[in-house]
């Protein structure tokens, strides 16, 4: 590898790489910014409101925390299939369905049962959301259709059924078409007094390690890689490809579904439209640019819930719309795409 | 009589609602055949409903907003070409950033022009253009020959596009990109050059089936007005083929069961509303599965070219 020396230093002595995510960041909020301002909004004042609303106080920080919590797990999930190059687009949707598996524990007897009822909750969650990515798992094993519409329409039909229960068998007695609470034993111990913050964010980090050494340390991991980056391959050596598929998007449905559960166990205490605002739509920028790693998920959905938690709060203050958070994270994945470019880009040859 | 004008209305309904679907599978078609699998539709869609409000609201003047729409979406498309031709980055990846950002972006700049409203703003839309004589042929007429005139442009669009595609020599380039890029540049075409054009055009089309959705459909917009049409215009270039013929019918077939169970809830049927509005998703994947065996894509699609690669 030649390299040019300018004023003596090689410029392939500096890595550009850890740099590009930063750059791409602060090039969002420039973007941000300007469009702030030509609102009529002063955006030094705006972002300094949104790093209050993130991390100004105990309050704030636990709201973030309590965010990266329901992030964390969806970027993990969808992580695990985009590893195996499945576009699981439909995490929203399975996150819906382990909110109803996570309910419909949590109102039953076994519900009321101390100590096991929080773990049968997470289980039905994962169960229920696990079920539901089989569709479109199923569909792409037995008929070879693509994954990517099918996960992303059946979002919506998710979110119908959903609204469905909760304004007909499983709505709660009133106007409000909210589900019954579950039984207080089902709820997630709150870690921090006065906060939402529950031992929910403990389960999303154990599965944050679990899910790296899934794939880095079993052999049903090792096949799931290996089925990602050559499924020919995979297939000629003799792997079941069709049963690394289905497992994949089990488990990957599941950790949507465990991140549904957790928002009624541990947050709302029941189920209702709009439990979550998108959760499973931004964990698809969260697994790109944390790479399916889980060290990058886990610090791409706490910067993506803090920018989450402080757009709230300026919401509230300002009155500028939430709506910024999710141009804000688009964006970043606009410019990291845009970085690969110039990490690709190597000083030219010179001709001999 | 009574059930005579209840099919006729929702015929006429579903010609309507076919039209967003449409525009938007015949843009993304021209530009997978040039090998660039944009999955970002859903967001250039929704960017030409609102630019496409913004600009008739603003300027009165509905010619204008549509402009505005098929500019506004053709400037997200040009970012998506950056990205997938220039940078050569995954499309599905390149394809989901688009279609993020096209949400974001139209939902942010609308709060940010009207902030919370309790009445959401609206336009004067388009009145229908009865076709003189034709209109007045029992059936057919009201069915066909009395609607707004953007369904005219759309339903001119099916043989400009298919002539396009087939018969000019634009198009052979176009397709000759999407199956062999290789040997099109051998031939001297430049492929990022007609890779951008096709991008381009596909995402302008889709602006003005956004644009269809604010300006005729609803008169106004609203964060959610795309609904994951963008989505079903992708199942239907897939249903079609890659045929603007076939893709008519799978766009028609959409319109009609949308009309469908918004008639049924209309009629104040027993089946709870929501399962009624599933009928328009769960019929792309029931479609998808039935005829995905059978079709066969370019040749390059989603694969980024790089020249002098081999």
């Amino acid at each position: 590898m030649t390299s040019l020396p300018i004023q003596g230093i090689s410029i392939r002595k500096i890595n550009f790489r850890p740099m590009v995510p930063f750059l791409s960041g602060g090039l969002a909020f420039l973007v941000g910014g300007i469009i702030l301002s030509a609102a009529g909004v002063d955006p030094i004042y705006a972002y300094q409101i949104m790093i209050k609303g993130a991390f100004g106080s105990v309050r704030a920080l636990a709201d973030t925390l309590v965010k990266t919590t329901s992030l964390l797990i969806l970027g993990l999930a969808v992580s695990v299939a985009f590893k195996c190059k499945i576009w699981n687009i439909g995490a929203e949707g399975q996150l819906y369905f382990g909110a109803l598996g996570g309910l419909l524990a949590g109102l039953s007897f076994i519900g009321a049962i101390p100590i096991l009822a929080p773990v049968v909750v997470i289980i039905a969650g994962f169960a229920f959301g696990s079920l539901f990515s089989m569709v479109p798992a199923v569909l792409k094993v037995k008929l070879g259709v693509n994954e990517v519409i099918v996960t992303v329409l059946l979002n919506f039909v998710a979110l119908l059924f959903i609204s469905y229960l909760l304004h007909g068998p499983l709505k709660a007695p009133g106007f409000l078409s909210y589900s019954p609470d579950i039984h207080p034993e089902s709820e997630l111990p709150i870690l921090l007094p006065n906060t939402r913050l529950s031992i929910g964010i403990l389960i999303a980090g154990a599965s944050a390690i679990g899910v790296y050494l899934l794939m880095s340390k079993t052999k049903i991991g090792f096949e799931m890689r290996s089925v990602g980056a050559n499924i020919k391959a995979a297939r000629y050596v003799g792997m079941n490809v069709s049963k690394s598929i289905l497992v994949t998007m089990g488990i990957s449905g599941g950790l949507a579904g465990i991140g549904g559960a957790i928002l009624v166990a541990g947050e709302q205490h029941r189920l209702i439209e709009g439990i979550s605002p998108g959760y499973g739509f931004i964990a698809v920028i969260v697994a790109l640019l944390g790479k399916q790693n889980p060290v990058g998920v886990t610090i791409v959905a706490f910067f993506f819930s803090a920018l989450l938690a402080g757009s709230e709060f300026m919401y509230r203050t300002l009155g500028v719309p939430v709506a910024l958070a999710q141009t804000l994270q688009a964006l970043v994945l606009v410019f990291v795409l845009i970085g690969e470019l110039f990490l690709r880009w190597e000083p030219k040859r010179r001709k001999i | 009589m009574i059930e005579e004008a209840l099919i006729i209305g929702v015929v006429a309904s579903g010609i309507r609602m076919s039209i967003p679907i449409l525009f938007a599978a015949l843009g993304e078609c021209i530009a997978e055949r040039s090998g660039v699998l944009n999955l970002g539709v859903e967001g250039m869609m929704i960017i030409g409903a609102f630019a496409g409000f913004m600009g008739t609201y603003l300027t009165g003047n509905i010619a204008i907003g549509l402009l505005m729409a098929m500019g506004g979406a053709a400037v997200l498309a040009s970012l998506m070409a950056f990205l997938s031709v220039t940078i050569r980055t995954n499309q599905l990846a390149a394809g989901l950033a688009i279609w993020l950002l096209g949400v974001g972006l139209a939902a942010l700049l609308y709060r940010l022009s009207f902030g919370v409203v309790t009445i959401a703003p609206s336009i004067q839309s388009f009145d229908p253009i009865e076709i003189p004589f034709l209109s007045q042929i029992p059936i057919a007429g009201p069915i066909l020959f009395n609607h707004d005139p953007m369904i005219y442009l759309g339903l001119l669009l099916i043989p400009v596009t298919h002539i396009f595609l087939f018969r000019t020599n634009l198009g052979l380039k176009i397709r000759t990109v999407g199956e062999n890029p290789k040997q099109a540049d051998t031939l001297g075409v430049n492929v990022y050059r007609i890779r951008y054009l096709a991008i381009i055009i596909g995402g302008a089309f889709a602006g003005l089936g956004g644009a269809y959705l604010s300006l005729v459909i609803t008169g106004s917009f609203s964060e959610n007005i795309t609904g994951g049409q963008g989505w079903i215009a992708l199942a239907v270039v897939i249903f079609g083929r890659w045929r603007p013929i076939w893709i008519v019918i799978g766009a028609l077939i959409f319109g009609m069961v949308n009309a469908f169970q918004l008639g049924l809830q209309a009629t104040g049927t027993t089946i709870p509303f929501q399962f009624l509005l599933m009928l328009p998703y769960l019929l792309p994947i029931a479609i998808l599965a039935a005829t995905y065996k059978r079709s066969v894509a370019p040749a390059a699609l989603a694969i980024p070219y790089t020249r002098g690669e081999r």
